[in-house]
């Protein structure tokens, strides 16, 4: 089968069209911005008039200084342009210079000298700017490449993990691209510039002296090209080594609950010990020789100078140059090392970065990505779209080369609904993934709203056809996120005014609620902790409804004759209440622990005592804790149980010190432990049997005392009031003034029924259901079951209000019922849009104007709803 | 009703006859007890299968619909559990559930009864037997129902 490879859109160029990134690192950074290297170029070549001037000023304030003494008229500038000695001498341009006297002409060369440094010191500036900017430049180009790469990558590529292969390429490994970029070709030239003019001005002081530096030169050359013949190989294994240990951690975090699941540790951690082990030695290996070439390096610096300065100092004895020539040629050689050195330093730097270079290119020329330009939005929204689906001879393989699809060609018209059915290996859900490209190598042709599937961009398609599978994403961040993620097109826009913000959170909450979430939203809603300084008027609202939701909620018990809350009432104890907010009928405020964790608290505790509970709570919660640890099978198998809320899982290994001693006197830190666990404790949550009518009028006499407390230790206290709003309860508890009686069946759902009622007719729904899009979803947040997850993805692509919604096994983990209430429901309001549904257990059959039968990879039969309804196939 | 109260009941059941008395307090304590109102529904038919109930006390009335008519096909008392099927197979469920009367249970969370399925065999062999005894008698009413 050939896969259709889609050509490029037209007007824009694709990668292969572009052409592969060149091999060599150079040619690639010479083609990037070549006007920005010549430009560096010119800077260098400027550079280098002002570096030799400076080389020869010694030597003329030295001669000068010598002349003037032997009585010669001092003459600041003077200066001769001449050939070398073994060039003949010949004087090319006489400069007389100004006639001085010997202190000015000290201080004119040093007034020289100290220009000649700031002009050499700004060009320098300019220069390392200019390469910083370039190599910035560079590898911000590169990642923007990459990040293409990813974001253009084909199901088949397969998607996940090479995606996170050169997101970690991206975000790591050509970091070091970035500062050889700049310094690629200017780099080599300043260094040679600098080491050339330095040989110049010694040849033109003496030939020997000039055949010496060249020499030396010349050794190093030969030297260093020895001693570094490996580095680049050796570089390139740490680096595919270092590579390696990334892609085997990242196998490891994929892996993370298989490797707690079938308790794999170990197994894991060896893995990736042996793969730490071959990188360090790797790179000790690198060292290695980096260390040799140093002590090399050494000894080419040291030795050759001591042999140069003896040379110099031979022929200043014997005549054959002058002080000043010898200083001029001292200090010009002295220069030397350092270009020298940066040259070496180039050269280390160049390896590095063709070696990330080179995996760089490695997926930057991946095959398996979209056409380039594939994904702009412009315009994508005044394309013509219909939705129709034209399907002709679709055939799909899949990698293990079994035929998903064989022949299958059908066609629906826009604006209706039809069913995908068959058995679950038919065909049925291939075709579904095909017209979402979650396959994108098929033969055959099809056509969505007009446009070849081919070729039609994702900008396009995307606007106009969404997919809700069978396999989630929840991102982790906001439910809001969740849904606004579908319509993030284009570029952000920088501020969003708040209208537009209700404007889309009505939006979101609409397309919750027509993907079955709607009871899911509102209870999120209600479990919300509101803060009454950000939303003053909602909070307001929520105490003014107080009596008439309380109202409802009675007359719905009086009907019912059941019991369905426990209202907050000062003078009575109320069961679902920990006896913790018993006693204090509040709860502290920005304190997570609640109010079980204000009982030990020196601020309340001598208050307790007074009272003569302290002790009674300490014995209660020890038996509490026994009876936990019985429960368990042992207090050392109490983290293996859900203490229903009695414990936290910091406070086990106290917990279990505290029950290995037997009797005696409690140490400060068991009371407290025990004391907190009392105040947690609910009797028709944990039914220990241990609160009794005796136990429920202590606290009711504890609660009046403490009546007075706003504080306990600087902790702020959030009363149970009936006429204010209580930031510490959540919404539902604000509403209702109590607590459900979680203990009746049903009676969570009618509260949550009747407040939603009250809620809508006074307007302020909306308002509540708000709250939840707030709520966190994905690692650490709400966890959504599996029917939750399914709901979201259609929620998701309901959101983005598509053009052709395809519904696969987004819904599979629904109840068969369920399924088809929410099918029948989106079908409706989606009357005038296309809709496939791939159909699972559930069989509305008469909602859909055509139902397709796909089995063993063919169209079995295409027949209308309702008709295939009546075969009762 | 304490969590030994609602242990001592569990003992009398069949399926957790063989659970030592301390399982079937952590059993207990695990759970949910819920009072359910005469004529309200633990579960419908079709509902995802989220939970398995012991009947504590009252009467559950099984109800299933079938060609758009609602047919009572059982009554079971205290001491009986309901819902454990679903549970097991993983499918919706195929009957709706009633309280006959008012009605406490224990409501046992999927999660929970697999775990427990999972860590003690003997309550495994216990559902194992239990589901075979009313595969026969589903059997053998199938062959009284063909003459």
């Amino acid at each position: 089968m050939s896969g259709a490879d889609p050509p490029p859109p037209s007007g824009r160029t694709d990668q292969t069209a572009r052409g592969p990134a060149p091999r060599d690192l150079l040619t690639f950074l010479w083609r990037f911005e070549p006007l920005a290297h010549i430009k560096l170029f010119a800077l260098v070549l400027l550079l280098l008039p002002f570096n030799y001037a400076s080389l020869e000023l010694p030597r003329l304030i030295v001669n000068g200084v010598t002349d003037a003494l032997g009585g010669t008229v001092p003459r600041l500038l003077a200066m001769d342009i001449a050939l070398p000695d073994v060039l003949g001498g010949a004087v090319l341009v006489r400069f007389p210079g100004f006639e001085v006297s010997a202190f000015g002409l000290l201080a004119g060369l040093a007034a020289v000298l100290f220009a000649l440094q700031l002009i050499q010191q700004h060009i320098s500036r300019l220069i390392e700017m200019a390469k910083a900017r370039l190599g910035e430049r560079t590898l911000v180009s590169l990642r923007r490449q990459l990040f293409d790469v990813i974001q253009r990558l084909r199901p088949e590529a397969p998607m996940k993990s090479k995606a996170m292969e050169v997101g970690n390429m991206l975000r790591f490994e050509v970091g070091p691209i970035s500062p050889f970029a700049g310094m690629a070709f200017a780099q080599p030239l300043k260094s040679a510039g600098l080491i050339g003019s330095a040989t110049l001005l010694i040849f033109t002081q003496n030939a020997a002296l000039g055949a010496c530096a060249i020499g030396i030169l010349a050794l190093n050359y030969v030297l260093l090209g020895v001693q570094r013949r490996d580095n680049a190989t050796k570089l390139q294994i740490y680096q595919r080594e270092a590579v390696a240990l990334g892609k085997r951690v990242m196998a490891g975090i994929e892996r993370l609950p298989l490797v707690h699941g079938f308790a794999t540790s170990p197994w894991e951690r060896a893995a990736v010990d042996a793969r730490l082990a071959v990188v360090s030695e790797a790179n000790l290996d690198l060292k290695r020789q980096n260390f040799t070439d140093r002590v090399l390096n050494l000894l080419m610096s040291d030795v050759p100078t001591l042999v140069f300065y003896f040379v110099g100092g031979w022929l200043a004895l014997t005549g054959a140059i002058n002080i000043g020539q010898l200083v001029a040629v001292v200090a010009a050689y002295a220069q030397i090392p350092e270009p020298l050195k940066e040259l070496i330093d180039w050269d280390e730097k160049r390896v590095i970065a063709q070696v990330r270079y080179d995996f760089a290119r490695y997926y930057l020329d991946t095959k398996e990505v979209w056409p380039e330009g594939s994904q702009d939005d412009q315009a994508s929204a005044s394309v013509p779209f219909d939705g129709s689906i034209r399907v002709a001879d679709l055939g799909v393989v899949d990698p293990a080369g079994s035929q998903l699809l064989d022949g299958v060609s059908f066609d629906v018209r826009p604006a209706t609904a039809v069913a995908l059915k068959g058995p679950d290996a038919g065909g049925k859900h291939a075709v579904a993934r095909v017209c979402s490209r979650a396959i994108s190598l098929y033969s055959g042709s099809v056509r969505l709203g007009g446009h070849d599937l081919a070729s039609v961009s994702e900008a396009v398609l995307g606007r106009h056809v969404a997919y809700a599978g069978g396999d989630p994403v929840v991102l982790t961040g906001s439910l809001r996120e969740n849904l606004l993620c579908a319509l993030q097109r284009g570029v952000p826009a920088t501020g969003s005014a708040s209208d537009a913000g209700e404007a889309l959170d009505r939006a979101a909450l609409a397309a919750l609620d027509l993907a079955g979430l709607g009871d899911l939203v509102v209870r999120l809603g209600l479990e919300r902790r509101l803060d009454p300084d950000a939303s003053p008027h909602l909070a307001e609202s929520i105490v003014a409804l107080r009596a008439a939701v309380t109202d409802a909620v009675a007359r719905r018990q009086a009907e019912t004759g059941r019991t369905l809350i426990e209202p907050f009432r000062f003078a009575a104890f109320n069961r679902w209440m920990t006896l913790a907010e018993n006693i204090l009928f509040a709860t502290p405020l920005n304190d997570t622990r609640g109010a079980a964790s204000l009982l030990a608290d020196p601020g309340l505790l001598p208050q307790l005592e007074r009272m003569a509970m302290a002790q009674d709570l300490t014995a209660l919660g020890l038996s509490a804790l026994r009876t936990l640890a019985e429960l368990a099978g042992g207090s050392e198998e109490l983290a293996g149980i859900d203490t229903k809320g009695l414990l936290r899982t910091d406070e086990m290994a106290a917990a279990r010190a505290l029950l290995a001693r037997a009797g005696g006197s409690l140490p400060g830190q068991d009371r407290a432990l025990l004391l907190r666990i009392a105040g947690r404790y609910c009797e028709p949550r944990h039914r220990f049997g241990l609160i009794d009518a005796v136990w429920q009028q202590r606290a009711l006499e504890a609660r009046a005392q403490l009546a007075h407390l706003k504080d306990v230790s600087g902790t702020p206290l959030a009363r149970y009031q009936p006429d204010s709003y209580c930031r510490a309860l959540t919404v539902r508890d604000n509403l209702l003034f109590g607590r459900i009686a979680a203990d009746r069946a049903g009676a969570a759902a009618m509260v949550d029924e009747v407040v939603r009622g009250c809620l809508e007719q006074d307007g302020f729904i909306g308002e509540v259901e708000r709250l939840s899009l707030d709520v966190a979803l994905g690692d650490g947040g709400l966890p959504l079951s599996a029917a939750e997850r399914g709901k979201l993805t259609l929620a998701r692509c309901l959101m983005a209000d598509p053009t052709i919604l395809i519904i696969d096994d987004a819904l599979v983990p629904l109840a068969p019922a369920d399924q088809s209430r929410l099918i029948e429901t989106v079908l409706a309001r989606r009357a005038g849009r296309t809709t496939l549904v791939v159909l699972d257990a559930a069989e509305p059959l008469d909602l859909f104007t055509q139902v397709i039968v796909l089995e063993h990879g063919q169209v079995e039969r295409v027949e209308t709803g309702p008709a295939l309804a009546a075969t009762g196939s | 009703m304490s969590i030994e109260d609602e242990a001592r009941t569990l003992a009398r059941i069949p399926m957790f006859r063989d659970l030592e008395p301390s399982q079937l307090r952590l059993l207990a304590f695990s759970a949910t007890r819920l009072d359910v109102a005469a004529g309200d529904a633990l579960f419908h038919q079709g509902e995802a299968s989220d939970a398995a109930y012991v009947v504590l006390d009252g009467t559950a009335v099984i109800e299933v619909v079938a060609g758009g008519v609602t047919h009572e096909i059982a009554r079971l008392g205290r001491d009986t559990v309901v819902g454990e099927m679903g549970v097991l197979t993983g499918e919706a469920r195929s009957a709706t559930v009633r309280a006959g009367g008012p009605m406490s249970v224990l409501r046992m969370e999927s999660d929970l009864f697999l775990e427990l399925l999972d860590k003690t065999p003997s309550l495994a062999r216990s559902v194992l037997r239990d589901l075979a005894l009313r595969l026969q008698e589903t059997t053998r009413a199938l062959v009284k129902a063909r003459g």
